[in-house]
């Protein structure tokens, strides 16, 4: 057949499969679904017409032009049209507590590269107060002394954040916190050693703060301002990289599949846990922002914490069980 | 399909469609970052001037806003777009492994390990994977499993505005891919081409147009712009 008659003979079905697409593309999601019936044998036949094409070495426009209609129609029919909130209210709800219990053995490995440091750093500190000058500069820590001496205003804020609000701490921490569990996470690709490098360095100075303050008798302003959201950031730190972990095994002991193949696999896996920590991040910043710096009696506060522990260990073990992972 | 001397990648679908992906250079997905980054540097500039009289309460936002555009920029437009507006620019989008479009997980990933990609400095780490890797691959990409490929464009053949008033002929026999793309090559130099070498290299194929001279000149421009699917 010559090209002119084939292109006559079909120029009616690609100019209705371009309505079509020209609709699905534009988010006209009615019109798009009421010629859905219609689309599935349209693509089909163009599916058809292009091989053809190819195989009759008709000229390299049309074959171009059957190939762009090939690739948008296979983009609009393989586009996920899912509800995304109920995607989200599932994950939350299950597919992230799951997902952490399924890789529970890098999420305590992780936990343990950030507890060891900063319980051994934390009792030299504690006994030592020359110690925090091995990982911190002398004007970090008088900037640190000074945030949670019993005299400052406003416990937990550095000189020049006393007259921030709330609202422009929650910016800061969402920000700070939450990029450094993602950094974590990315740098597993570094075979691991970025992500156990990050998490232990946090141990590290995390421990010595927490020592060297309480060395220092602040353990009033501190402990209450930070036992609120300890829950939250401390779990997130385990598990965004234990989620780095994942990425590192699988480059360093892909067992049976290839290196590439293993880490594809592993990061898949991986997408779920650091999401989740991405947002218990988020809320560990609400508390922090929001709850630490307000006036309630420690008491209150330590009790708020123990009920937030207890809140997130019941959520990451119980939340899902007997459901399969989403 | 036959064999190609170029980076298409030719991928058969379930139900049998050969689509051709065309994988982007470093090259070209540098110009698109670089755009992304301009938009990226003007909205946070934009947010910044129009938080700066909210205070305190400004800088919190502005904070925020920081923190999801460094994040989430390319997540967001890649997902909802399938591609970036940087990379719409470049005609770039971006796909899965498998021709599909990138959807929420394989998108998180690829531009979170961007951190490492970037290392040591200005992407060193991902532009050597990338110029090693035959689709071009970042490190971000092989873990997520996606490509960045060029849009098909329903035109993709354009020859020199000096042909435009040509009118197209057929050419009577099948002509091969490489044939075609000779043909194509041919009315894209001709006007570069002195006369004496156009109506050489024309008359080369008498058995085909059956045409000496200036006649075997016109007719294979006539062919060309056939080839090329214009009236």
């Amino acid at each position: 057949m010559k090209q002119a008659l084939f292109e006559q003979a079909n120029a009616s079905d690609w100019d209705a499969l371009e309505k079509m697409l020209a609709a699905a593309e534009s988010g006209k999601p009615d019109e798009a679904r009421q010629q859905l019936p219609r689309f599935a044998e349209h693509y089909r036949r163009l599916v058809r017409q292009h091989a053809l094409a190819v195989d009759r070495q008709y000229s390299l426009g049309l074959i171009n032009r059957l190939q762009s209609l090939l690739q948008r129609s296979h983009d609009q029919l393989y586009r996920r049209h899912d509800r995304l909130a109920l995607r989200i209210v599932r994950f939350v709800a299950f597919g992230f507590p799951s997902a952490v219990r399924e890789h529970a053995r890098y999420f305590w490995i992780a936990t343990l590269l950030f507890y060891l440091p900063a319980i051994m750093m934390g009792f030299w500190s504690f006994n030592d107060s020359q110690a925090i000058h091995s990982v911190m500069s002398a004007e970090d820590i008088s900037r640190l002394e000074y945030m949670y001496d019993p005299t400052n205003e406003q416990v937990g804020r550095d000189a020049d954040r006393q007259s921030s609000t709330d609202f422009e701490m929650l910016g800061f921490y969402v920000w700070n916190n939450t990029g450094i569990g993602f950094r974590a996470f990315a740098s597993g690709m570094l075979f691991g050693a970025g992500t156990v490098f990050i998490t232990s360095y946090n141990g590290i100075v995390i421990g010595s703060v927490a020592g060297h303050l309480s060395g220092l008798g602040y353990t009033d302003t501190f402990w209450p301002f930070v036992s609120g959201h300890a829950a939250f950031e401390l779990t997130a730190i385990g598990v965004s990289a234990g989620a780095g972990l994942m990425l590192g095994t699988a480059l360093l002991m892909p067992g049976r599949r290839r290196r590439v193949e293993a880490l594809r696999h592993a990061a898949g896996r991986a997408v779920p846990l650091i999401t989740g920590a991405a947002m218990m991040f988020f809320a560990a910043a609400l508390v922090e922002a929001f709850w630490s710096p307000s006036e309630m009696p420690d008491a209150t506060k330590y009790t708020v914490a123990a009920i937030l522990w207890v809140f997130v260990i019941l959520y990451l073990t119980l939340s899902g069980r007997g459901r399969r992972a989403a | 399909m036959r064999p190609v001397f170029d980076t298409v990648y030719t991928l058969e679908t379930p139900e049998g469609a050969a689509l051709q992906l065309r994988p982007a250079g470093p090259v070209v997905r540098a110009l698109a970052w670089s755009i992304d980054l301009l938009i990226r540097i003007a909205v946070l500039i934009v947010i910044g001037l129009i938080v700066s009289w909210l205070g305190d309460l400004g800088t919190g936002i502005y904070l925020l806003a920081f923190f999801l555009i460094d994040w989430f920029y390319n997540v967001f437009f890649e997902v909802i777009r399938g591609t970036t507006p940087g990379k719409r620019k470049m005609g770039l989008k971006v796909v899965h492994d498998n021709g599909t479009p990138i959807g929420w997980p394989a998108s998180l990933l690829r531009n979170l390990l961007r951190v490492v990609d970037f290392l040591p400095f200005l992407y060193g780490l991902g532009l050597i994977w990338s110029l090693f890797h035959p689709q071009s691959k970042r490190l971000g990409d092989l873990a997520a499993g996606t490509l960045v490929v060029y849009r098909v464009e329903a035109d993709e053949y354009r020859l020199p505005a000096a042909l435009d008033e040509v009118k197209s002929q057929p050419i009577p026999a099948a002509l091969d891919y490489s044939a075609q793309q000779a043909i194509i090559g041919f009315a894209e130099r001709a006007p570069r081409l002195s006369e004496a070498r156009r109506i050489e290299l024309a008359d080369l194929l008498e058995p085909l147009h059956g045409q000496r001279g200036e006649a075997a000149h016109k007719k294979l421009l006539a062919y060309a712009r056939w080839v090329a699917g214009k009236a």
